[in-house]
């Protein structure tokens, strides 16, 4: 991750992170669409202690992944690597993530180690099946 | 020291077979104790988290232990609210008051034992609690709650407490 990837990625959780309320929503999408106009956005929830998509999320370079914990408890969604993370996400809370480079990016929640996902980043849009 | 566990378990073992033979001889219990049940089981389990995380030795039954601690805070809080939008007043009931004297002796026999030996003792309950808690949610609370938002709220919680249970055995593996 760049520097430039790693701020882009730390303004969108600072964004989406703290804020839960309806009119917080709105205002998150609003940011969301100027901080990544042009991707495709792929939502994931978090439900049962499972990414659902579980496993593979076949996104393009620049799109933008968005997590929903729809769990009473709180998980994450970190890099196991150890790159980036969602940082701590509340049930009924949101983070995103763009990915700026392609590769499978393998991540989990670190509360929970039995859930465990992977976002395969291809580079362009014509590349995604 | 499987013996604190296992009075956890017998306790909410006969809470579960009183369940099977409510139909006939035992009332079951209200929404109002169901949702004292989960406000009990979550707050025990919270509290003895924040103990053990102070007191263990290991860095991942300390990692282990906040993370039952955050995790039962967190249905606390979504079961009370849940509780207080419909209405429902928690309740205490047999069961509730068995939970929470076992939960004591759990804790003073936690207390007395051995910093060596403590780890292996703490996971040891939490797999025995776990398991109890699971019987429990299966064949007392949700086959008797009758709000479909109370019924569903336990629903979704027992993905958790399966969760925690793996958990704790593979940590409990680990310490071998």
């Amino acid at each position: 991750m760049t520097g430039f990837e790693r701020m882009l990625y730390l303004f969108a959780c600072a964004v989406a992170g703290p804020l839960t309320s309806a009119h917080s929503a709105a205002f998150r999408e609003s940011a969301l669409v100027v901080a990544h106009a042009g991707g495709a956005r792929h939502e994931l929830e978090i439900r049962a202690f499972e990414y659902t998509p579980r496993r593979v999320v076949k996104v393009a370079v620049g799109d933008t992944v968005v997590w929903l914990n729809r769990d009473a408890v709180p998980h994450t969604a970190t890099a196991v690597a150890g790159a980036w993370t969602t940082g701590n996400l509340n049930g009924g809370q949101r983070a995103v993530f763009v990915p700026r480079a392609p590769g499978d990016y393998e991540y989990h929640c670190v509360y929970h180690a039995s859930m465990k996902g992977v976002i395969s980043v291809r580079a362009s849009p014509s590349d995604v099946g | 020291m499987r013996g604190i566990g296992t009075a956890v378990a017998s306790l909410l073992m006969v809470a579960a077979v009183q369940s099977g033979a409510a139909q006939d001889t035992v009332r079951p219990p209200t929404d109002a104790e169901i949702a004292g049940i989960v406000v009990a089981a979550n707050r025990i389990d919270a509290d003895m988290g924040e103990y053990a995380a102070g007191r263990a030795r290991h860095a991942a039954v300390r990692e282990f232990a906040a993370t039952m601690t955050r995790d039962h805070r967190a249905v606390l809080a979504q079961v009370t609210a849940l509780a207080e939008r419909l209405g429902v007043t928690p309740a205490r009931n047999a069961v509730t008051r068995d939970l929470e004297d076992g939960a004591r002796k759990a804790r003073a026999q936690l207390e007395g034992t051995a910093a060596g030996d403590f780890d292996a003792a703490y996971v040891d309950h939490e797999i025995a609690f776990h398991e109890a808690v699971i019987n429990a949610v299966d064949a007392l609370l949700i086959p008797n709650a009758r709000h479909p938002e109370l019924k569903k709220a336990i629903e979704e919680v027992r993905p958790a407490l399966v969760a925690h249970l793996e958990h704790a055995r593979h940590l409990r593996g680990a310490l071998q």
